[in-house]
């Protein structure tokens, strides 16, 4: 049974992230931001144009860009033409890729070379694998893998429409990928509540009365244990998340320092709040986690606008 | 799962014959393929990747690999894929058709025919709008017949003011 019948959407919501009132700054503006839509935002395909270029040519059509403060290749958008970002011939074109610009952060926390073997273990649609295709200029290997067969035809549509030639892709399980080479850098964009996406998708089902993280933090750490084997020594795995849950975050963070990982810094130029070391649920479970769990990066919709993000850096020592 | 049959790295042979291919009909210079593999899978179609080639034996259960290149058509004849000449069509000399303006690339892109005579071989050609690579069409007797296959089209209503 649904709890909270009666209640109407903004109260629903309220209720829902209740529990992070006390680790979240500025909380009633976090608040009033969950309710608010989403800016519109892109990220320039350099494969196929230059952004000066894909300016100029949106503007012409009544677009106006605006180069985000993380990294020149992502814009905010604004329009008031109706059909929108997806209907474009420089999208169809594959000019530029539709993309919220916190998702452009776990891509850039990796820092991928050419030339590197790269693992993108859950992967569809493939903004990031696309993105990290975009920073190796096409040169190197990555293999794009998720368990979805259907995600992966977006996924594929993707990689054709931006043009990208060096990334093979596999469909399964990532806690069971098997592979006979290791690799240089792994991205884990791991399946999760998706509590922070509530501006992009207001229709989220947000059922106070349960909540899935605790299955989640399950099956991500299980892709955490894998990441490690596949890894080589001093390779780099990038773990992100689109939730505020710790038990998601900072739980996971702790248990790959567990296993053997070292977290790093990830330098971001947007407003950001530390991983949490202490913290109470709502059934007054008290939670504790290993001091390093701080050097991981939270992103709150309220500070710059944007959507929420986890995103944790480690190195395999 | 679907059994999937492998992919395989094309001989040299199989290369020198694909190169000429596309220099012959469509004036590709050889030297932009460099950095790239040309693969095989199945009978009719060619790939093309720009990763580790050795990454095919080593991880099992590839789905795809870079992006198909080439087809062979039902009357044996090679067939660029649209993707293949928005990402390389740029380096391409001939059997170009230069569209006029947005009408027929609008007709064009949303797999429409355009009837004009145009100066290009018969056959499979590159059709571009402005500075844009929109795919590839199939040129006869003064029609050219969209080859951009739907998941690459426009929306129609785009254009429609
Ligand atoms: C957050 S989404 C990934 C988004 C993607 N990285 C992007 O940027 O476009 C999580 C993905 O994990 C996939 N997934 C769920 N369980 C998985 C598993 N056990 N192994 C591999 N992928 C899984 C889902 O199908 C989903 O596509």
């Amino acid at each position: 049974m649904m709890l909270g019948k009666g209640l109407n959407y903004s109260q629903r919501v309220f209720r829902y992230y209740e529990r992070y009132k006390d680790i979240i700054p500025g909380y009633d503006e976090f608040l009033s931001h969950l309710l608010k839509p989403l800016p519109h935002s892109i990220r320039v395909n350099t494969l196929k144009i230059s952004p000066e270029r894909l300016i100029q040519r949106m503007e012409a059509k009544g677009f106006i860009l605006k180069q985000s403060k993380l990294h020149p290749w992502f814009f905010e958008v604004e329009y008031t033409e109706e059909r929108g970002l997806g209907a474009t011939l420089e999208h169809t074109l594959g000019y530029y890729y539709v993309q919220e610009i916190v998702s452009g952060i776990p891509p850039i926390a990796l820092d991928p070379k050419p030339w590197e073997v790269i693992l993108d273990m859950a992967a569809a649609p493939g903004s990031k694998t696309t993105q990290i295709a975009q920073m190796m200029g096409c040169k190197g290997t990555i293999v794009a893998n998720d368990i979805s067969r259907e995600r992966i035809k977006a996924l594929k549509s993707n990689l054709d429409r931006l043009g990208v030639t060096n990334t093979v892709i596999t469909v399964c399980d990532a806690r069971r990928f098997r592979s006979s080479i290791l690799f240089d850098r792994i991205l884990l964009d791991a399946p999760c509540s998706s509590e922070a996406t509530i501006r992009k998708d207001p229709s989220l089902q947000l059922d106070f009365s349960y909540r899935s993280t605790k299955w989640f933090s399950r099956l991500q750490k299980g892709m955490v244990e894998r990441a490690y084997n596949l890894l080589k020594d001093d390779g780099v795995l990038v773990y992100s998340v689109c939730t505020f849950a710790p038990e998601e975050c900072e739980e996971v963070v702790e248990h790959a320092l567990k296993i053997g990982f070292k977290i790093e810094q990830v330098n971001i130029p947007l407003k950001h709040m530390e991983g949490i070391v202490e913290w109470v649920d709502e059934k007054g479970r008290r939670y504790r986690f290993d001091p390093d769990v701080s050097r991981s990066i939270r992103i709150y919709p309220h500070f710059e606008d944007t959507g929420g993000m986890f995103i944790a850096k480690f190195r395999k020592v | 799962m679907p059994s999937l049959e492998r992919y395989r790295v094309c001989s040299d042979e199989e290369v020198k014959r694909i190169l000429s291919f596309l220099e012959e009909r469509y004036g590709f210079p050889r030297h932009i393929f460099e950095g790239y593999k040309f693969l095989v899978r199945g009978r009719n179609s060619i790939w093309v990747f720009s990763g580790h080639p050795s990454i095919l034996e080593m991880i099992p259960g590839i789905d795809a690999a870079g992006i198909r290149a080439l087809h062979l058509s039902i009357r044996k004849a090679l067939k660029p894929t649209t993707i293949f000449l928005q990402v390389f069509g740029r380096y391409a000399t001939k059997n170009i058709v230069k569209l006029q303006n947005e009408e027929e690339a609008v007709a064009f892109m949303s797999g429409g025919s355009i009837a004009r005579r145009y100066d290009v071989d018969d056959g499979f050609v590159i059709v571009k709008f402005g500075d844009d690579i929109l795919g590839c069409g199939f040129y006869s007797d003064g029609v050219l017949k969209s080859k951009v296959p739907k998941t690459s089209r426009v929306k129609f209503e785009w254009f429609k003011e």
